[in-house]
């Protein structure tokens, strides 16, 4: 049999489309009329500020490559300069629709609800005496115009600070025309709240600027003025050594700040030209990079409305996630582990059942000892006081990532808490972020038996986002897997190296391997005619051999299906390469994160859960572990409630096509009309049905196909 | 924890009606002056956890002129502690509120800047003699039961240590 080879760029999919049609569908949510119209907005509010970080880091990062020269191509056969002809066109078009939804669609709704976002001129009396007041009062005060003339450098503008320019003609020689410019401060809100009778109103700060702004200059008269913003390269770059001396310093600082360089500007588009020539100029943007908006600067802000506004009725409706119960015979939940094995799937099933474990070690005097390791932890996080509290009754450790992205900050706040209390923190391995989310514990059972406990899971040590991703945890008393979890600390703690961390795979020593052998095994399941199946769920699927890995196994016949919430360079559907391998994306009321791994394995199923996507930075740069659910009913659980629900979503499904499109499940199915009734099946909404007690899980209906001649279903059966 | 006293820059002559002079802008020296130090302060790689300002608009002026071009990207804390008036004791309980912080910059007036600055670097409870010109910056490490002043530097010294620095640095590299 002729083989084609994979290695054909015509195969993979540019990851920056990839992830741009990712907030596509995030938008759709933000379009679809079947969501409350608050949470249309929060969808709105999450697709700008998605896109601000696609700016500060990948837009950032292509651009400081092309200046630098790279001209590789990546697996999509794309070089840097066309990828950046791609990301202009997709942007600028991508932009245009969030407007539209915001002007067209979401802002008239809200008002026809009783929220309104009103303009200066749409004032009443009352509001203007209350506008006229804030801005003597609250808004003088922390206000400094600027103006910039050649002899004066420009102020520096923080990255994504909202700032008004002006164009300013004094009264006196009126020949010559100045750049005014004013940041607004963070102190204040971006949306005011109006006084108001019966409906909910705000108005933008900005235009509270602009109109307080003719008291600022004197002398000058206003030509035009507009709203804008910079977002800046956020990449880090750490400064490696303290410089000696002061001048020393200061020539490196200047060369650091450059790494901060603007790479994008958004401006009102009924700025004047002058001026948005002026900062285009002075920031060094090519004209790709400037985009007008019809609207505020900042569609991100309008998250504040979501927050101010009660309306529970134009919001999802609260559900009650379901809590952890012990079985009669267990006094406590490590009893609980000894006779099984507990899977939990957030938000359904309660995050409090992790934190307990968590408190409850710290506080039993039974426990010896206690490792964490702390990615990205919440502001009112009760993991980190627990961790204090224990550190003075018992041996702590904690293994803080100061380098998770635009957490940075809090992350060293953390881990000098953690610190000040007495717990050994370390910060994991140079060059790899910690990424893998366990906590293990060992306790000196009544039995006089000393027994290691863990937590292993897909998300963060986060209560906040555990109410809102969804992620799967394992707790265990398996000593083979505890053992395991202890051996991985002692590599985080000490590098030290194990021979084996059976039965877990770790990143970046062998994870990577280890799935490629998973993959190539079931791929001899199917040459074999045995049960041939993969379904992995993940955030993202960019890692070239494992999709060449997944390539061959669907040209050995493997079924394989993909639930990849966001980005995916896997092209699947082309004939002879990836005809068995379909690629669903969901995004709905909480955002997909768990990361579950299946394998039919010719009949002895097998499941991993873990923190690993099959990304390149997982595999090979971060320290991840995937490890296997080996309790027969929670792998039950995970295939047949879990997964299942997933595949047979066909509302908040998408089927990724063969040209890198997306479309809805139902018109992948070939219909016309989204289904209604007993016919839609959304898995978020089963979930919560399931947890509150409404559903079963039988209810699950058979998963859509979409429409392909080609799917041969004949051989992998 | 280190502190950064920071006397906010020109602004004109005082004026008789005390609630104006509370409203009393910089001028347009005053807020070049803030460019300098600012930018000057961020070649210096100055970085601050808070931005602490007297309320008085000259002041809260300079802070937030001088924050943004340290990238300062939270928000502005205004603290009476730092008006003319306010007492070293009034002082000293503002440090105590942002201890937990590893370095802050307080914006202030004089006489009184001055005299925290001195008091706070002097052990034996006198005042050091120390006098912070408009827009002049002092950075002070503080620990339990010392502080040690680092540098005091003026806008004037400021601005020839960046324009020094800003001559002889490499030029921006392939841009467009």
């Amino acid at each position: 049999m002729v083989r084609t080879s994979l290695d054909n760029s015509a195969y993979y999919i540019n990851r920056e489309a990839s992830w741009l049609a990712f907030n596509r569908r995030v938008l759709e949510e933000a379009q679809d009329e079947n969501n409350p119209v608050l949470e249309r907005l929060k969808f709105l509010a999450i697709t700008a500020s998605n896109l601000d970080e696609f700016f500060e880091v990948r837009v950032a990062g292509l651009v400081q490559q092309i200046e630098d020269g790279y001209t590789e191509a990546g697996p999509d056969g794309l070089t840097l300069l066309q990828e950046r002809d791609v990301v202009s066109r997709e942007t600028h078009g991508f932009v245009d629709e969030q407007y539209l939804c915001w002007n067209e669609k979401l802002r008239p709704m809200l008002a026809e609800n009783g929220i309104r976002v009103l303009g200066l001129h749409e004032l009443d009396a009352k509001a203007r005496v209350f506008i006229a007041d804030f801005c003597e009062r609250e808004l003088d005060l922390l206000l400094t115009p600027v103006t910039v003339d050649p002899a004066h450098p420009f102020p520096r503008v923080i990255n994504k600070a909202l700032c008004v320019a002006f164009l300013l003609r004094r009264r006196r020689r009126s020949s010559m025309t100045y750049t005014g410019v004013v940041t607004v401060p963070r102190a204040l809100p971006r949306l005011i709240r109006l006084p108001s009778e019966g409906t909910d109103d705000f108005i933008f700060l900005a235009d509270l600027v602009a109109y307080h702004a003719s008291r600022m200059y004197h002398g000058y008269d206003i030509v035009s003025s507009a709203a804008f913003r910079v977002t800046r390269n956020s990449n880090l770059y750490l400064a490696e050594e303290e410089s000696r001396n002061l001048l020393e310093s200061v020539r490196t600082e200047l060369h650091n700040r450059r790494k901060g360089d603007a790479v994008r500007l958004e401006i009102e588009s009924e700025a004047d030209p002058e001026i948005i020539e002026r900062l285009r100029t002075n920031f060094e943007l090519e004209s790709w990079q400037v985009f007008s908006v019809n609207g505020p600067v900042n569609l991100s802000r309008l998250f504040n409305i979501y927050e101010q506004t009660e309306h529970p009725e134009l919001k999802f409706k609260p559900f009650l996630p379901r809590e952890l119960r012990l079985t009669a015979k267990s006094q406590d939940l490590f009893e609980e582990l000894r006779r099984h094995d507990v899977l939990l799937h957030h938000p359904f099933d309660s995050y409090d059942a992790v934190v307990s474990f968590i408190e409850a070690a710290a506080e039993d005097p039974r426990v010896l000892s206690m490792k964490q390791t702390l990615y990205r932890t919440s502001e009112h996080s009760l993991i980190v006081p627990a961790l204090i509290s224990a550190a003075s009754k018992k041996e702590v450790t904690a293994v803080v990532e100061l380098k998770a992205r635009f957490d940075e900050a809090s992350n060293i706040r953390w881990a000098r808490d953690l610190e000040d209390a007495g717990v050994q923190v370390f910060h994991g391995l140079v060059g790899l972020k910690t990424h893998c989310k366990l906590s293990l514990l060992v306790r000196h059972d009544p039995d006089g038996v000393m027994r290691r406990y863990a937590h292993l899971g897909t998300g963060n040590y986060n209560t906040t986002t555990a109410r809102i991703y969804t992620d799967v945890s394992l707790l265990t008393a398996d000593p083979e897997i505890t053992g395991a979890v202890h051996d991985v600390f002692s590599f985080l703690t000490a590098y030290a190296e194990h021979p084996s961390y059976g039965p877990l795979m770790v990143a970046p020593l062998n994870l990577a391997e280890h799935t490629l052998a998973l993959i190539a095994r079931e791929a001899e399941h199917a040459r074999h005619g045995r049960p041939a199946h993969i379904i992995a769920k993940m955030n993202a699927l960019l890692d070239k051999n494992i999709i060449m890995a997944l390539y061959r196994a669907s040209q050995e016949g493997v079924k394989i299906d993909l639930i990849v919430r966001g980005m995916c360079a896997l092209r699947p559907g082309v004939r002879g390469v990836s005809d068995h391998i379909r690629v669903r994306s969901i995004v709905g009321r909480f955002l997909e994160h768990s990361r579950i791994f299946f394998f039919a394995n010719g009949g002895h199923e097998e499941v991993y859960l873990g923190s690993a996507d099959w990304m390149p930075r997982n595999l090979y740069e971060r320290v991840e572990v995937n490890f296997p659910v080996k309790d027969e009913l929670l792998r039950e659980r995970v295939r047949h409630e879990i997964l299942e629900s997933y595949l047979a979503d066909n509302v908040k499904s998408r089927f990724l096509q063969k040209d890198g499109s997306y479309i809805r499940a139902w018109r992948a199915q070939g219909k016309r009309k989204p289904p209604t009734g007993a016919a839609a099946f959304s898995s978020q909404d089963f979930l919560i049905g399931l947890a509150e007690g409404k559903q079963a899980p039988e209810a699950i209906p058979v998963a859509p196909n979409p429409r392909s001649g080609r799917t041969a279903m004949g051989k992998e059966r | 924890m280190i502190i950064y006293f920071l006397r906010h820059a020109n602004a004109g002559k005082p004026l008789a009606n005390l609630k104006k002079d509370e409203k009393r802008a910089l001028d347009k020296e005053g807020i070049e002056q803030c460019g300098i130090v600012g930018r000057a302060l961020a070649a210096l790689d100055v970085q601050v956890d808070a931005m602490i300002s007297s309320p008085l608009k000259r002041a809260a002026q300079t802070a937030s002129l001088v924050g943004n071009e340290l990238s300062y990207e939270g928000k502005l804390e205004l603290e009476d502690a730092l008006r003319p008036g306010a007492s070293f004791a009034d002082f000293r309980r503002l440090l105590e509120k942002y201890s937990k912080f590893e370095a802050v910059m307080v914006v202030g007036h004089n006489p009184s800047l001055s005299e925290f600055l001195g008091r706070s670097i002097s052990e034996t409870g006198c005042e050091a003699g120390t006098e912070l010109k408009k827009g002049a910056v002092a950075k002070v490490e503080m620990e339990r039961n010392s502080a040690l002043l680092h540098w005091c530097l003026t806008p004037k010294v400021l601005r020839s240590l960046y324009a020094a620095a800003a001559e002889s640095s490499r030029p921006k590299t392939s841009r467009k």
